[in-house]
């Protein structure tokens, strides 16, 4: 009876063992990822002929590796869990639409720059990890660090973009300061008018 | 319009810009500037008395001659000035050779002061030579960083127009967003930043011109540096104590202070030595004839008519006590205050390379605090300009941030040229180019 338990209690042990080593996502993996990308978007800017067709590009590029969902939700951090399905997932497309004219706008057809890692990854917690690279080029530079977040979810990428840092500047926190100014002021709806407004200009 | 194409034509063409490195800047002005000139004339003057005082052991020779006319018998007789029948020439020839054979130290003190005396003309070669790279560090770099700042302040213009006509459109338009305070708060920048152009216009064409100068070069060769940017001299600074020993031994104030005290010493040598005789050996010469005299004669003042030569050892001595006291006295005092100069000149050095070392020493953490100040500023408005572009931020972000790029930016370069402009300070100090006696990189 007592050796029953015990080969039941080490197989227990032996099943959590083998899934927190499964939970824990490898940080290589994105390491990979903003490597891979990264090499994308050079190739993509460096073969583009003019801007609408590079901005398309990059918006599925984009959308393949940034999690919006959650890039959003953060910089309305304290508002999101007000904000009904409808609302989430207006605020969600508004917000890609602004990151993509933004990032889009750093890039002009045909400029040449490369990226390269900068020091070691670090993990934030378990599911989330930064990695740090360098853009450089002829016209520019900038330390940009990706913070990646593991998203279990099936078919899609393990791990995704859920901010952006520039020169030490974090997209999110940067966004979510200007948008509670006109949240607190002026509220949810007139925020995402003003980000699809802004969005839809060239 | 002939004129004009004539005058295009007998135009002068611009002479082309030269470009010259720091290395190649260093070697030329030492080649051609008027202060190293002099200072190696300087140099060769005290050699040539150094060369001088080794003459003084060759002898030394008198000739005198002298030709005339006279009477038969040489003389006139008072009583019978009419009975002279003939006259005739007198030739009269002298030669008198002194050989030192010695002189109790009076040559050696000359010489000893001589060595030492080219032991300062060396020193102060050093010392211009320091003194001109100095001032070339100080050329190059304000020019190295009025170029770099010459970008700034044009890209910080961009802003300040682009912000500007932004503002305009929205004040024509009447639009709603236009607030005429934020527009003023901006023009009220435009004279600060007008007045860094010309300040930095100033500085660009004065490093310039000093940069010829020191070349010696006339106002149709402009020069320029090389680089284009400024940056950290590779330099790793060593212990304090290693420059304070180097500087007592290799600062040219230094030697030149201290070679002035032993100069002094072989002069109070020299000049005891003057109180005692001197052996030499005499040779002398004489012939005196005329063809007036067939006989030998004696002729006033003028020796025996004929030839007669010698040799003998002689000694000279002239003693001035008085004199000599007086001599021994001011060259003792003046021995003292050497020393004391001396004294004052290390002190000097101690005082300066503690200067320059604690603030090197500061500089570097300076520099990197200033880094991360410009990076800050300038991450600062690429985000405050976003915001406001796109909406969701407000302008005086965007001026502020603009006027810290512009601050930070100026104080990291000034920081950097600062650095550079101290090490070699602090080479001139200790009497050692560090840059290639180190040479690790930062």
């Amino acid at each position: 009876m007592l050796t029953r338990i015990a080969m039941l209690l080490v197989a227990l042990l032996s099943l959590s063992f083998a899934s927190s080593v499964q939970a824990a996502p490898k940080v290589q993996a994105a390491v990979e990822l903003i490597e891979e990308t990264s090499g994308r978007v050079a190739r993509l800017v460096k073969g583009a002929e003019e801007a609408s067709s590079l901005r398309a590009s990059l918006d599925t590029l984009l959308g393949e590796i940034v999690d919006f969902r959650r890039f959003g939700q953060r910089t309305l951090s304290g508002h999101w869990e007000g904000l009904n399905a409808t609302e989430r997932e207006r605020f969600e497309q508004a917000f890609r639409a602004l990151v993509l004219s933004l990032y889009a706008k750093r890039f002009t057809p045909g400029m040449v720059f490369t990226t390269s890692l900068r020091g070691s990854p670090e993990r934030l917690e378990a599911d989330r990890v930064k990695v740090f690279t360098t853009v450089s080029g002829p016209k520019a530079g900038a330390d940009v660090d990706y913070e990646l977040s593991y998203a279990a979810r099936p078919a899609q990428a393990a791990w995704r973009v859920s901010d952006l840092v520039i020169d030490g500047v974090s997209m999110v926190q940067n966004w979510r300061n200007a948008f509670k100014r006109i949240l607190d002021r002026d509220g949810f709806e007139a925020l995402v008018t003003k980000i699809e407004r802004r969005a839809s200009r060239p | 319009m002939i004129a004009l194409l004539t005058a295009l034509v007998l135009a002068t063409p611009l002479a082309p810009v030269e470009t010259i490195d720091w290395p190649t800047l260093v070697t030329r002005i030492q080649a051609t500037n008027p202060l190293m000139r002099e200072a190696r004339a300087g140099l060769e003057r005290f050699e040539a008395a150094l060369k001088g005082t080794q003459w003084r052991y060759f002898p030394v020779f008198e000739l005198k001659a002298h030709v005339g006319i006279g009477p038969e018998g040489g003389a006139l007789e008072a009583d019978a000035p009419a009975e002279v029948q003939r006259w005739g020439d007198t030739y009269r020839v002298g030669v008198v050779v002194e050989q030192p054979l010695y002189t109790f130290g009076k040559i050696e003190g000359l010489k000893a002061a001589a060595r030492h005396g080219v032991e300062i003309g060396e020193a102060v070669v050093q010392a211009a030579r320091w003194e001109l790279i100095a001032r070339a560090a100080r050329a190059y770099q304000g020019a190295l960083m009025a170029r770099e700042v010459e970008a700034t302040l044009r890209e910080g213009r961009r802003w300040v127009d682009k912000v500007n006509q932004r503002l305009e459109a929205l004040r024509r338009s009447d639009a709603a967003d236009y607030d005429p305070l934020v527009h003023l708060r901006l023009k009220s920048r435009v004279g600060d930043l007008a007045q860094m152009e010309s300040d930095n216009a100033a500085l660009l064409s004065e490093s310039h011109d000093a940069l010829r100068m020191l070349l010696s070069r006339p106002v149709d060769q402009p020069v320029r540096p090389h680089e284009d940017q400024v940056e950290v001299s590779a330099f790793a600074l060593k212990p304090l104590a290693y420059y304070l020993e180097v500087a007592q031994k290799s600062r040219p104030e230094v030697t030149i202070a201290e070679a002035k005290v032993q100069a002094q010493g072989a002069l109070m040598k020299q000049a005891r030595a003057e109180m005692l005789p001197e052996l030499l050996l005499l040779g002398e010469f004489h012939a005196l004839g005329s063809e007036t005299l067939e006989r030998p004669l004696a002729l006033p003042n003028q020796g025996s008519v004929g030839m007669s030569a010698g040799v003998l050892f002689a000694m000279r001595w002239r003693f001035d006590a008085g004199s000599s006291l007086h001599r021994s006295a001011e060259l003792d005092a003046r021995a003292r205050q050497l020393r004391a100069a001396a004294d004052k000149a290390q002190q000097a050095t101690e005082a300066e390379v503690r200067r320059l070392y604690g603030r090197l020493s500061r500089q570097r953490d300076l520099i990197a605090a200033k880094r991360e100040s410009r990076a800050a500023a300038k991450s600062w408005l690429i985000n405050a300009w976003e915001l406001y572009d796109t909406g969701f931020g407000k302008l005086p972000e965007v001026m502020d941030a603009l006027e810290r790029v512009w601050l930070t930016r100026l104080g990291h370069l000034h920081a950097i040229v600062t650095h550079n402009v101290m090490v070699i300070e602090l080479s001139g100090t200790v009497g050692l180019d560090l840059l290639t006696a180190q040479g690790e990189a930062p």
